[in-house]
C-alpha cells in the first residue's frame, strides 16, 4: 500500500486541527473529518497546531482516510510537527496518507 | 548511578492519560533521557493509561498508578490499575509496518504497537491485588 493510489479530485478542502489529538478529542476530529468528506474532495488536515498524537488520533486519521477512499475522494496531511512525524513514521501511516511541508505545499500539489 | 523512583497514583479517564503522559515526559526529561526516548515513552504512559480507562474500566474510571523506576536493571515503566483483566498477549495488533489495504487493518491493537515500540519487552501480571503493565527498557540513555 503505498501514495500510488492517489485518486483525482475535483476540488480540496482544508481543516486545521489543533491540540492533542488523542483518545480525549480524537472521536470529536474523526467526526468533524467526516463531515467534510464527499464524493471528489481532497481533504487537506493541516496539523501545524497538533504537538502531541497518539493510536486514537492515528485512527482518527485512517478512518477518514477510509471514508475518503469509500467515496472516491482522499485525505493529505501537511505542517506535521516532529513529534506527531515520529509517530506516523513510526506506525508506516506516513507511507499511507501523504504528508506535505505545509498548507501552501498542500495546494499547490497538482491533485486534479 | 543511584536508584531513581518517581510515583504518581490518581483516577483514570481519558483526559487524566493525557496527564500523566506529560508528568512522565517531564520526569524523564530531568532524568535527561534523549528526547527521542522522551517522546516515545510519553506516548506509551498515555496509551497504557488510555488503555486502563478503556478495557480495565471500560470506559469507566477507577485508581490508576504510574510508577518509574530507574536502577541498574534498566528502566521500568508501570502502569497499574484494578480494573478488568486486560492481557496484551490476546490483542490482534495491525501488520508492522501497516501494510495491504486499510479496510483490512484490525480496529485495535496500534496503541499496543506504540507501547512496545518505546522499550525493549512488555510484561503484564494480573491478580486479586489488580493489574500490572510494565514495560523495560535496558539503557533508557541510548
Amino acid at each position: 500500500m503505498d501514495h500510488q493510489h492517489r485518486v483525482v479530485c475535483a476540488r480540496d478542502e482544508v481543516v486545521s486541527l489543533d491540540g492533542p489529538l488523542d483518545a480525549a478529542c480524537a472521536d470529536a476530529a474523526r467526526d468533524r473529518l467526516h463531515r467534510l468528506l464527499a464524493p471528489g474532495v481532497r481533504l487537506v488536515v493541516d496539523l501545524s497546531g497538533v504537538g502531541f498524537i497518539d493510536s486514537a488520533g492515528l485512527w482518527a486519521l485512517v478512518s477518514a482516510f477510509k471514508r475518503a477512499r469509500a467515496v472516491t475522494g482522499d485525505v493529505v496531511l501537511c505542517g506535521v510537527r516532529p513529534a506527531v512525524r515520529a509517530v506516523l513514521e513510526l506506525t508506516s501511516l506516513d507511507r499511507v496518507l501523504e504528508v506535505f511541508a505545509d498548507r501552501e505545499a498542500a495546494l499547490s500539489h497538482a491533485a486534479r | 548511578m543511584s536508584d531513581r523512583h518517581f510515583s504518581l497514583a490518581g483516577r483514570a479517564s481519558l483526559l487524566s492519560a493525557r496527564e500523566f503522559a506529560l508528568v512522565a515526559g517531564q520526569v524523564l526529561r530531568a532524568w535527561c533521557l534523549p528526547e527521542r526516548r522522551v517522546l516515545g515513552l510519553e506516548l506509551a504512559v498515555a496509551e497504557m493509561a488510555t488503555n486502563v480507562c478503556r478495557h480495565g474500566y471500560v470506559g469507566g474510571s477507577g485508581p490508576i498508578r504510574l510508577d518509574l523506576t530507574w536502577n541498574d536493571d534498566g528502566l521500568r515503566v508501570a502502569v497499574a490499575d484494578q480494573g478488568r483483566r486486560f492481557d496484551p498477549a490476546t490483542v490482534t495488533c495491525p501488520p508492522e509496518p501497516l501494510s495491504g489495504e486499510p479496510e483490512t487493518w484490525p480496529d485495535s491493537g496500534l496503541g499496543l504497537l506504540l507501547i512496545r515500540a518505546a522499550g525493549d519487552g512488555l510484561d503484564y501480571a494480573s491478580d486479586a491485588d489488580g493489574n500490572v503493565l510494565c514495560l523495560h527498557l535496558r539503557d533508557p540513555l541510548a
